[in-house]
């Protein structure tokens, strides 16, 4: 059961490469917030009622309501244009996101890991690379905001694999995700909309000698 | 029990600050917050080795880095008071200004106390928040461009850390204990896996770097330090560093007792030349004065890495090197508040014939670029030619040379930017009235003679207590 929702999160990854739309993208980041919620009620099933509580309010609320919600408030608000822009086309997203994922196995295939986590920590690490990738290679700041919480779900993932008997781990990255997120989203965006016409990275190069 | 009613206090004044929104009462609450500052300075001197909150520990480091870090916030309030009376802000803007730097001086004073490993990441975090708030201070399109990437650089920064500290966990969980405190970690690091504790440390220095301005996320800290207020400029340029190394030795520390200490060492070695190398490469061609600044700081940030990797010895001179750093980097930033309000600018270009026009200032100003450039008397000199001594000692000829030659660079851009500023011709020369006062001056002329008085006449107490903090 595990195995299947790590398989569709992964599924994820591959079609956020090929979206062109913003919508596509918020959409894909709700169902990798139900998707955690998921492999947490799976996984942790040793840790106390409370932390179980917190952490399947922080999926389900946070990762999969809250965010998307706002995000899409901001694209209306702000008049964002629907497409994602990437300097890489879409045909190379997919072969390159395909190779982070081959590479997760590989890397994850030869470490010495702790006992039944090798599936979570792969598609961690494969969500990790991906976050990156899409914070490089799009243009508006919005995208670098949606592949920074692919990459905060890649963390929480992998705070996930050794959560189960350290939940301070688990909590303190979840602790990572709402200071981070809250900070972000709703000190800057706002903000940055008013401020440039285009919410593009273009207007970010104006500071240098 | 004082420190938490330390943290308490910290945290309800800030709160009261940005509730009431008051010029007047907001100058109160910062003075009331200084003396609850130096009480708790005070404390942890007494209490010297000594745990509290379970988490908490009052080691040598954390002392010697506190009692700068209150010195230094003295140093900040005077000036930011001068700044924020100049700048004519509104209650608003001022309650966020000081109550922003509250939690700041709260939240690193937490990063030099915290003993696990899992507290000192989430007061790091802490760091970002607060000194988002203060670089935004002025408002204006490049300050949002600047506040934007260091919220995000940091974010990813503060990330990849977690990532760091969870490998650390998975080290700790294979040993069999479940323990993140840094005492723990050290007494058992040798058993541990050596892969994992590597891993480790990779991701805590890539994501501390963002916080110490050290190679690779080096850029973000030039940003924001080009468009703070130059008093918030002078407290992260040195206090924000401190936590940040203070966060990497504390790692750096537990982990040598483990059998990776080459390792880490080539990484530290390779991370502070690359550090210097940019500095250097950047100094030839900046124009503004606070890059300058902040530049130095990266080539400074470097040395101490390279001193850090050679250990022994070395470990003396980087403790000395980051005081006397803290000294003259934050009153370099400092003067700079005086710089402004004669010339109205921070470009090189625009200031001429400074010597001329305001001979005192202009002085100190010298004083300060050939100090941070470690010619003597800086007491920089002392810890600079340490470091290169235990360098020479340790057989790194091929780096200590590389380090010699980028050093030159780096003096002949201070020297050069110096005397282009202080003894050029001004042909357009009006008539400018200015309102720095002698008493804005003398506290950095202070600074300037107690690094001397550190480099050259260290008191035998001090150099003990230093060397305490590595047993």
């Amino acid at each position: 059961m595990e195995t299947i929702l790590l398989t569709i999160f992964s599924f994820t990854l591959l079609f956020i490469g090929i979206s062109n739309r913003l919508n596509t993208f918020i959409r894909m980041l709700t169902l990798q917030g139900v998707l955690l919620f998921g492999i947490t009620f799976l996984k942790l099933t040793e840790i106390n009622w409370i932390n179980l509580a917190v952490i399947l309010l922080e999926t389900i609320i946070f990762k999969s309501i809250a965010i998307p919600w706002f995000l899409s408030y901001i694209i209306k608000k702000n008049k964002i244009i629907r497409e994602t822009e990437p300097f890489v086309s879409y045909f190379w997203s997919l072969i390159i996101i395909t190779g982070f994922i081959i590479m997760s196995f590989i890397i994850s295939g030869s470490l010495e890991l702790p006992k039944d986590s090798k599936p979570e920590f792969t598609v961690a690490f494969a969500s990790l690379f991906t976050g990156i990738y899409i914070i490089i290679t799009r243009k508006k700041i919005i995208t670098h905001m949606m592949g920074y919480m692919i990459l905060e779900n890649g963390v929480f993932l992998l705070s996930l694999t050794i959560g189960a008997h350290q939940p301070i781990l688990v909590n303190l990255g979840i602790l990572l995700d709402i200071f981070v997120s809250v900070l972000v989203l709703g000190l800057f965006l706002n903000k940055i909309g008013n401020t440039f016409e285009e919410m593009s990275i273009d207007n970010l190069s104006n500071l240098k000698d | 029990m004082m420190l938490s009613l330390y943290f308490v206090l910290g945290i309800a004044l800030s709160a009261i600050t940005l509730l009431l929104r008051n010029k007047l009462l907001s100058r109160i609450i910062i003075y009331v917050f200084l003396i609850v500052q130096t009480l708790m300075n005070i404390y942890a001197i007494i209490h010297q080795g000594e745990s509290e909150l379970e988490y908490f520990l009052f080691d040598n480091t954390a002392i010697l880095f506190l009692s700068v870090l209150t010195l230094l916030s003295y140093y900040t309030v005077f000036y930011s008071l001068i700044y924020l009376k100049r700048n004519r802000d509104n209650g608003l803007r001022v309650a966020l200004y000081i109550s922003a730097l509250m939690m700041l001086i709260v939240s690193v004073s937490g990063v030099y106390l915290a003993q696990h490993a899992g507290l000192l990441w989430v007061l790091v975090e802490a760091t970002t928040l607060c000194v988002s708030l203060l670089i935004y201070h002025e408002r204006h399109a490049l300050s949002l461009e600047a506040t934007w990437k260091y919220v995000f650089i940091c974010s990813i920064g503060v990330a990849l850390a977690f990532v760091g500290i969870l490998f650390l966990g998975i080290a700790v969980e294979q040993h069999g204990t479940y323990d993140l405190t840094f005492t723990s970690i050290a007494t058992q690091a040798a058993a541990m896996s050596p892969f994992w504790l590597k891993m480790s440390f990779l991701f805590i220095l890539v994501g501390f770097s963002t916080k110490l301005g050290l190679f690779p996320l080096q850029t973000i800290k030039v940003d924001a330090l080009t468009v703070a207020p130059s008093p918030v400029g002078a407290f992260i340029s040195v206090a924000l560093m401190n936590a940040g190394f203070i966060a990497l030795f504390r790692f750096f520390h537990a982990f040598s007792f483990a059998d990776i200490g080459v390792w880490m060492s080539s990484i530290l070695m390779w991370s502070g030349l690359f550090s210097v190398l940019i500095a250097a490469v950047y100094m030839l061609f900046v124009g503004n004065l606070k890059r300058l600044g902040a530049f130095s700081g990266l080539e400074h940030i470097g040395i101490v890495a390279i001193g850090l990797s050679i250990g022994g010895t070395a470990y003396y001179a980087v403790f000395l090197h980051l005081i006397l750093h803290s000294l003259l980097k934050s009153g370099f930033f400092f003067h700079l508040g005086a710089v402004f309000n004669h010339f109205q600018t921070y470009k090189m270009s625009g200031i001429k014939d400074y010597f001329g026009k305001h001979p005192v200032s202009a002085f100190v100003l010298l004083m300060l670029l050939l100090f941070l450039g470690a010619v003597p008397p800086s007491g920089l000199f002392v810890s600079e030619f340490l470091i290169f001594k235990s360098l020479f000692v340790a057989g790194h000829h091929w780096e200590m040379i590389v380090l010699f030659i980028l050093l030159t660079f780096i003096i002949f851009s201070f020297t050069r930017n110096a005397l282009n500023m202080i003894f050029s011709k001004d042909d357009h020369a009006v008539e400018e009235k200015s309102n720095v006062v002698f008493l804005q001056i003398l506290p950095i002329i202070l600074l300037l003679l107690a690094s001397i008085w550190l480099g050259y006449f260290p008191p035998q107490a001090f150099v003990q207590f230093i060397q305490n903090c590595f047993i």
